[in-house]
């Protein structure tokens, strides 16, 4: 790690010390759900970012996990156990979706994880043992190693270890083999196939990890909010973290949590100021998009580019923005002979 | 006595047709195990096709191929890679956003099978040195932390068979490896695979325009013309035929 990664790496542990103190107890919970966003946007962004895989149904694995959560806490499990729980049954879904979208790529593939994820929700709202409409109530946290959860600051650092932890695991996916097979899939997905990669497959991994984070994120926000209800499964659940990660930067391993702290924040305070306020974050939205189509984070690249013009010309990086993660809902076929291949486009042009 | 091998590649009465207009019409093709063999004709013969369905990009619509004596007509395309096919595309195929050294990784991991691997960074470290090894062979060495989409069509083509030859492959699909090089890099590519041949006893098969790269590499020759195969045999022979001189007049190339 880099002396000036270290640092910041510093900075951000003595700032979640001493958050508490400097925010005051009033504001704690919505930074709480805060801290919760960043890890659900940044496990979002394995799909968007590196993958290339358009998911509109993340919400689902948030939901399950929460649900989870909340059921196993009446038992009084203790908060690891419920966690890892939350982990596992956000993946197991996860994997069962992903084997249901197995053949599907693209827009058919963001459209059915949407539908998916619509019906889960619709079914928790109907099943009585989930608490039906209403949701879970009064989800509290076992005193863990003699640290009741009761106490604002205790939860605020009970949601920012495992985030961290969160966090940390999605780090190390993105430097591994396996994220870097995913960077190519997402460029080429036949190309990787004929390095020897099973796409399909490499998808429905990734996906399943995608999945166990919502899922971690959604147990933390079940004891953070006490209350787990069908919203956390309903479509828009799965919107935000989207715009998160847009916001910040899909090509950055911090532009998800960027995003998602930036997105809390100004829902958070705006609402405060302006009844309108989902006006002005789409007009920010809109903003961002057209001046900073690669997120936030790209502020500092492109402030460097117009002050030395071409300075690295067509040979420095290239990073990422919206137009690529709508290009990922392109039709794109694996080159799978179990089903039938569209014709290659690049080939039949340039061999006439 | 010793049972002689199964051939590298059998492609039995091939026909592939693409909306009505027929790419290949009852293609055969056998080349023994070890053999350099080069599939020449004038443009929209075929030759692509043949290499996407040997490959496992297209199923034939009908017949059957065969690598190394398995039927794989309807194996998918990544499991050909690892029976030991390899392939480099006419239009050289990288991934654009990835440094030249990054590409080759891509290949490395997955050939290690370390590719699955998403709780450790050790696999990245074990595919540097046979990373820096095959760019250092495809004399690639210098431009290794080039975006690839800054690279020119021939160092790209040469990328590409970098990617290719990382895969140990047994049987290596090389379609048109010269196109967009310069004289000096058609040479040092046509040495190169000459080597390796030479070194690995690969199965090379190899489409091209470039006839002096033919005479230079291929044992066999076979001639498609309009999806059909006009006929197979011995370069020096094929060269005289005149049905050959007569479909390669109207070409220029
Ligand atoms: N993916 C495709 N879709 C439709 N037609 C195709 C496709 N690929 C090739 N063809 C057609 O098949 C014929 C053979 O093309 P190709 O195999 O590329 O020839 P060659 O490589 O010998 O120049 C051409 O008429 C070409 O237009
Ligand atoms: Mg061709």
């Amino acid at each position: 790690m880099t002396r000036r990664g270290v640092a910041g790496l510093v900075a951000l542990v003595v700032l979640a010390v001493v958050w508490p103190q400097i925010i005051g107890s009033g504001q704690l919970f919505f930074w709480d759900t805060a801290v919760i966003a960043v890890l659900f946007a940044t496990s979002v962004n394995l799909l968007f970012g590196s993958a290339g895989i358009p998911s509109f149904g993340q919400a689902a694995f948030y939901g399950v996990g929460a649900y989870a959560v909340a059921k196993v806490a009446g038992h009084a499990w203790p908060v690891p156990a419920a966690l890892v729980l939350a982990v596992v049954v956000g993946g197991v879904v996860a994997f069962a979706t992903s084997l249901l979208t197995w053949r599907t790529a693209g827009l058919a593939f963001a459209m059915l994880t949407l539908a998916i994820a619509q019906a889960l929700y619709t079914l928790v709202e109907k099943v009585n043992w989930l608490g039906g409409y209403n949701g879970l109530p009064g989800i509290t946290a076992p005193s863990l190693w003699g640290i009741n959860f009761f106490n604002q600051a205790n939860l605020w650092y009970l949601d920012v270890v495992w985030v961290a932890l969160g966090l940390l695991a999605f780090w190390r996916i993105r430097r591994s083999p396996f994220g870097h097979t995913l960077n190519a899939i997402r460029q080429d997905p036949r190309r990787a196939a004929f390095l020897g990669v099973n796409v399909r497959a490499y998808r429905a991994v990734a996906f399943t990890l995608a999945g166990c984070g919502a899922g971690l994120a959604g147990g933390l926000f079940a004891y953070t909010n006490q209350i787990v209800s069908p919203a956390s499964l309903y479509w828009t659940e799965s919107a935000t973290p989207i715009i998160m990660l847009l916001l910040g930067g899909i090509s950055y391993f911090w532009g998800p949590a960027v995003g998602a702290i930036l997105l809390s924040a100004l829902l958070n305070y705006l609402d405060q100021v302006t009844t309108s306020y989902l006006f002005y974050i789409g007009i920010l939205l809109l903003v961002v998009l057209l001046l900073l189509p690669q997120g936030i984070l790209s502020v500092p690249a492109t402030l460097q580019r117009l002050l030395h013009r071409n300075r690295d010309g067509p040979l420095g990086p290239r990073r990422r923005g919206l137009a690529d993660a709508v290009g990922g809902l392109g039709p794109e076929p694996p080159g799978d002979l179990a089903t039938p291949l569209v014709p290659e486009p690049t080939d039949s042009a340039s061999t006439s | 006595m010793t049972t002689t091998p199964p051939p590298a590649v059998e492609v039995r009465n091939v026909v592939k047709r693409f909306a009505g207009n027929t790419a290949l019409d009852d293609v055969e093709l056998t080349v023994p195990a070890g053999q350099v063999h080069a599939v020449i004709g004038p443009n929209g013969a075929g030759k692509s096709t043949l290499f996407a369905v040997i490959a496992g990009e297209h199923r034939p619509d009908r017949g059957t191929v065969h690598i190394a004596g398995q039927n794989v007509t309807s194996m998918a395309a990544h499991r050909r890679v690892k029976a030991g096919v390899a392939r480099a595309f006419q239009v050289a195929r990288v991934f654009a956003e990835m440094t030249v050294e990054e590409n080759v990784t891509v290949a490395v991991v997955a050939a290690h099978g370390t590719s699955r691997v998403f709780w450790s960074g050790g696999g990245l470290r074990r595919a540097r040195r046979p990373v820096a090894e095959a760019l250092e062979e495809m004399r690639l060495g210098d431009l290794r932390k080039r975006q690839a989409r800054a690279l020119s069509q021939g160092d790209r083509k040469r990328l590409e068979i970098a990617m290719a030859l990382v895969l140990e492959p047994k049987l290596l699909l090389l379609d048109e490896p010269t196109a967009g090089m310069s004289p000096e890099e058609t040479a040092a590519t046509v040495e190169l695979v000459h080597e390796l041949w030479t070194h690995t006893g690969l199965t090379v098969l190899l489409t091209e325009h470039d006839m002096q790269v033919v005479f230079g590499l291929a044992q066999q020759l076979t001639v498609l013309n309009r999806g059909t195969v006009l006929c197979t045999g011995d370069p020096a022979v094929v060269r005289e035929r005149e049905d050959v001189r007569e479909i390669y007049l109207g070409a220029s190339t």
